[in-house]
């Protein structure tokens, strides 16, 4: 019989030491508009954000995640310029970049690989997060499909419990409401790992503009509870 | 009946050093017309031959700006994403923006209209180094450029505006494809999904009105972000995408207020008003 790999449960914990519990990943800013007030605006913008940034967040981790396997060099510098080209706003970029780091300490000292040092190397302004998942997940003895599973995973997990601090909705609830996207989870890891091995240029591209915009608006607050 | 139109317009020097089209073909329904031509810049609109795109459509447009050239391209009316038969419309449009050139890109909206499935394709592509086949026009023209020390970085502004629904009226299905490289390198690549039943938080929010623009050059914008949400129905950011680089997201319910909004405060630049009435424009 098949157990699940115990590595890539380690890696979905939120307790793994990868930084992700000081972000909301955009609830916070998205609560503040007043676009989500409760569970039924949170299932839109969960839902939303799986078909945009979800998408691309998966399809880099998984695209990643098979090129670290592999023997030759991985393009680095292209996969950053293409993940870069999708994700516009400064800040976005800046939290990618430091959940990116955090996630390499974490994962380098539990699974070693050569892969961080040459992903640092190539890339020294910082590895962005979904790229360090692929290398991680990798490491970690995940395959792709598992790669952007745990990204995606981690997307709604980051969502749901942020609006529990925010909104103090009701944590069964919203715990539900994260069990409810499981298929469609399924369907994007599945999604994600079919064009692991394609061009950078060719992975998703999906845009959720409200999310850009809210993201700008949210690094400009003096006082917030999450750093994105 | 499905369309298959192939429009193109070439951009370069002529003898005396302004810009004017090398090839202008244009198929209904995607006509164009030069609308003004100076020693600094050339004009050129946009005019709907025909209602559409319809479903089944396919209409391409190849644009080409050589070094020195200057060109704005305008539309006199907004164009309607409609039904068909045939299902899905594409429209694609691909820029070749050579160093030295300048293209100024902002049609009126297109109106996502209930019941269509329309794709909009835009790839614009920005050579880093002077572009030989555009500036093979005339040596004379080319040293003209060179001497006004133009040539450096092409300069590009793309402005898209999109309505979703005539008022009261939920949209078709819209995506819009973006993507933008500069010497190779992308810069922008996006792809977004207007689906009626699929909006608000997450994806694009609950207006009507979407307008993107990039502007791309030696005018960088200072690095600072800027964004307002001032309320539910308004929400709009500029920030930089690159040292040379700006990008704007305005959304909103009305495209008028929104599009005045980021002229006024966020620095996107005016659109001239078209002093080419459109009588004026059917009489050329």
């Amino acid at each position: 019989m098949t157990v699940l790999n115990p590595s890539l449960l380690l890696l979905a914990d939120g307790r793994f030491p990868a930084g992700g519990h000081a972000h909301s990943s955009g609830t916070e800013a998205a609560v503040k508009a007043g676009h989500v007030t409760d569970i039924a605006t949170l299932r839109a913008l969960v839902d939303g954000r799986l078909a945009t940034s979800g998408r691309v967040d998966a399809a880099f981790a998984a695209a990643t995640c098979w090129r670290s396997g592999q023997l030759g060099a991985v393009d680095w510098r292209e996969l950053d310029a293409e993940y870069l080209a999708r994700t516009g706003p400064p800040r976005l970029r800046l939290a990618a970049r430091t959940l990116g780091r955090q996630l390499l300490r974490g994962g380098e000292r539990a699974w070693p690989s050569s892969r961080y040092g040459e992903a640092r190397a190539a890339l020294p302004d910082g590895v962005v997060q979904p790229i360090a998942m692929g290398v991680v997940a990798n490491a970690a003895g995940c395959s792709p499909a598992e790669a952007a599973l745990c990204e995606l995973h981690h997307l709604v997990g980051t969502l749901t419990s942020g609006a529990v601090r925010l909104l103090g909705l009701d944590p069964f609830d919203v715990a539900a409401l994260g069990a409810s996207t499981a298929s469609e989870l399924t369907r994007l890891a599945v999604l994600a790992a079919s064009t692991c091995e394609h061009p950078a240029a060719n992975l998703a591209a999906d845009l959720g503009l409200l999310n850009d915009v809210l993201a700008e608006h949210h690094g400009t607050w003096e006082v917030r509870l999450f750093a994105s | 009946m499905q369309v298959r139109a192939c429009s193109a317009l070439r951009v370069g020097l002529d003898s005396r050093g302004w810009p004017s089209p090398t090839v202008l073909r244009a198929e209904a329904p995607l006509l164009l017309r030069v609308t003004d031509q100076s020693a600094d810049r050339l004009t050129v609109h946009l005019v709907g031959g025909a209602a559409g795109p319809l479903g089944g459509d396919h209409l391409d447009f190849d644009l080409a700006v050589g070094s020195g050239a200057r060109l704005t391209v305008r539309s006199v009316a907004a164009s309607l994403a409609q039904p068909g038969r045939e299902c899905e419309s594409v429209s694609t449009v691909r820029a070749r923006v050579a160093a030295g050139a300048s293209l100024d890109w902002w049609p009126q909206p297109l109106l996502s209209i209930a019941g269509s499935s329309h794709t909009i394709r835009t790839v614009v592509d920005v050579d880093r180094d002077v572009d030989a086949e555009t500036d093979a026009e005339t040596d004379a023209a080319t040293d003209a450029a060179t001497d006004a020390g133009r040539h450096q970085h092409a300069t590009i502004r793309w402005v898209d505006e999109v309505v979703l629904g005539r008022s009261g009226e939920k949209s078709g299905n819209l995506v819009v494809d973006q993507r933008f490289t500069v010497a190779g390198i992308p810069l922008v690549c996006h792809r977004t999904t207007f689906d009626p039943l699929c909006a608000g938080a997450g994806r694009h929010g609950l207006g009507r009105s979407v307008i993107t623009a990039i502007v791309l050059g030696s005018r960088a914008l200072e690095a600072r972000s800027v964004a307002s949400s001032t309320s539910a129905s308004m929400s709009i950011a500029r920030y930089p995408i690159s040292a040379t680089a700006t990008s704007w997201i305005g959304l909103g319910d009305d495209i008028d207020e929104l599009r005045a909004k980021m002229v006024d405060e966020f620095a996107l630049g005016h659109r001239e008003r078209s002093p080419f009435a459109a009588t004026h424009i059917s009489r050329r």
